[in-house]
């Protein structure tokens, strides 16, 4: 099965279960039937639209659990971090409607009892529900709309356990003090069950799993550091990892001048080559700082995560298109293909400036050693946005042949969008993801 | 820009939920000044009205009822007026209806506690 299909399959399981509480309520509550006013209906949406939000909430816990079977379904962890944001932008969704469809029958005649019940009162069992929503809008605001330190956004995103935590409290305590509706039976059970799996995820991210995992312990072994990026060469401190070109890992630089938080970065050497190298472009506060690292500095390796490889895919026709520090996962699968001279790869690599051609010579090398594989340097620049005449130029027909993409994110979506268009497939198309918000 | 429509999505989301609760706070909370002398009554077994307390309605003798939302919804005498009940029965919502008898005007929170009682259908 492939991916596309795994990714589909995936999803319908992540939906059947979130809209699971409105089964429930068709087969074991009152049902569509039985809603004969719109005081009746509105109430039920309310409740339902609640339960929906807090399964799919639940269920973001467990996307970010980072455990091998979920990226086996969606197809590596970048994708299914972004399966998470979505489905956390979701759940805040129908949470945000929860308190609006249950206040909706008293507006406008009984408005004083509609802002009652939206303001804070001496039934806590409503002020964690208020206190979690708030929350909710925050960090996931915070999370989407605003720019900030990865360590300090890190900090603030875990915060939405507590929320989740006080979700918890809200729908186990407000069925005996405030709303004394049987929504459906087993509303407890079903209630205890989401708790379970959404604090236990969260929980197991938080405390579990960093003790679980043996990281890799690597020492840096070498570091060249040209305009702004950074090589950086790790061999094992004991046992080395099994990786395949074009994966990723978190890393966790032990040095005092950085920050003990992991961060990901893709793998640039061969699949399992002895030297671990990673080449890390200076894009944020953190990556600024690498420049205090020293050779011998000790690396916690957590991975390796992602499934960008050419060898995962039958067709041995590929077109490999990359962008600027894109080029990464790329520079470890040009080396593998001397001794993958079956596939033939047809490859653009785009860059702004002719300074940026980072692995040029080892591409250019590649490429005379190679006669399966062609290599087109992009500058930018000069020549434009890479059109899809130029890679038509370059590959020939797009029928049976896989492309693979990694680059800035309005670069990727471009091309994805332009090769569409020329009637390649969804499934046929491979993106790697470098941000996962 | 990643989730570029859910961003969209969440922002229009939000507008409303903002929207919604603000205006209803404001309304509701800050610019509701006639809210402890009303009351909500059944006059005519078929209807509701809302008067003022010092219009000195007669309720002695099981008169007037006072109703709350459910049976507001429902009252104009079909077989759901049975649910009707007042804010002293809010905590056995699925108890036998009883006969109203004049009390104080509701409280919201008090209201609010019977406003959704309904049977399971296993029930």
């Amino acid at each position: 099965m492939d991916y596309t299909t795994k990714k589909i399959f995936g999803w319908a399981f992540i939906l059947i279960v979130s809209f699971f509480p409105v089964y429930l309520w068709v087969v074991y509550g009152p049902g569509i039937e039985d809603l004969t006013s719109y005081a009746e209906i509105t109430h039920s949406l309310g409740e339902l639209f609640g339960l929906v939000g807090m399964t799919m909430f639940a269920l973001t816990f467990v996307l970010s659990t980072r455990i091998k079977f979920i990226e086996d379904i969606f197809g590596g962890l970048d994708k299914v971090y972004i399966v998470h944001g979505i489905l956390g932008g979701m759940a805040l969704i129908f949470i945000l409607f929860h308190p609006i469809f249950l206040v909706l029958k008293f507006i406008p005649q009984e408005i004083n009892r509609a802002a009652e019940y939206l303001l804070p009162s001496s039934y806590w069992s409503v002020n964690f529900g208020i206190i979690s929503i708030i929350g909710m809008i925050i960090l996931i605001f915070i999370t989407l709309f605003t720019k900030m330190k990865y360590n300090r956004w890190k900090f603030t995103h875990e915060f939405l356990g507590l929320m989740f935590a006080l979700a918890v409290l809200h729908i186990f305590l407000i069925r005996g003090t405030i709303s004394q509706d049987n929504i459906f039976e087993g509303y407890y059970l079903y209630a205890t069950a989401v708790s379970i799996i959404g604090l236990g995820a969260f929980s197991y991210s938080l405390f579990i799993k960093d003790r679980m995992m043996k990281n890799a312990v690597y020492k840096i072994s070498s570091l060249n550091q040209s305009k702004d990026l950074f090589e950086i060469n790790m061999v094992p401190d004991h046992k080395p990892i099994n990786y395949s070109a074009g994966q990723f890992l978190f890393l966790r630089f032990y040095n005092e001048n950085l920050s003990k938080e992991a961060h990901p970065f893709s793998i640039a050497s061969k699949s399992n080559s002895k030297e671990l190298k990673v080449i890390i472009k200076k894009l944020g506060d953190f990556t600024n700082k690498l420049e205090h690292l020293k050779v011998g500095d000790k690396v916690f390796v957590e991975g390796p995560y992602g499934r960008f490889n050419f060898k995962n895919y039958k067709c041995k026709n590929q077109v490999w298109i990359a962008a600027g520090i894109g080029i990464t996962p790329f520079l470890g699968m040009v080396e593998e293909l001397l001794d993958h001279r079956e596939y033939s790869v047809d490859m653009i690599f785009s860059a702004k400036d002719d300074t940026d051609f980072v692995g040029y010579n080892l591409l250019n090398d590649i490429a005379s050693a190679n006669k399966n594989f062609k290599f087109i340097p992009w500058n930018s620049s000069v020549k434009g946005h890479v059109e899809i005449k130029d890679i038509y130029d370059l590959a020939g027909k797009f029928r049976e042949k896989e492309f693979f993409l990694c680059g800035p994110e309005n670069f990727k979506q471009e091309i994805i969008e332009k090769l569409k268009k020329a009637g390649v497939k969804e499934k046929n198309i491979h993106e790697e993801a470098f941000d996962f918000v | 820009m990643r989730f570029k429509k859910l961003r969209i999505m969440i922002g229009i989301a939000l507008f409303a939920f903002f929207f919604i609760v603000g205006n209803t706070i404001a309304f509701g909370h800050f610019l509701y000044s006639d809210n402890s002398n009303k009351t909500i009554i059944d006059t005519t077994n078929s209807s509701y009205a809302l008067i003022k307390d010092d219009s000195k309605v007669n309720i002695s003798n099981g008169g007037p009822r006072i109703i709350t939302n459910t049976a507001r919804a429902t009252s104009s005498g079909s077989k759901d007026t049975q649910k009707t009940t007042t804010a002293s029965t809010t905590t056995t919502p699925d108890s036998t209806p009883q006969v109203t008898t004049p009390t104080p005007t509701p409280t919201p929170s008090q209201t609010t506690t019977v406003t959704h009682t309904r049977r399971t259908r296993a029930s």
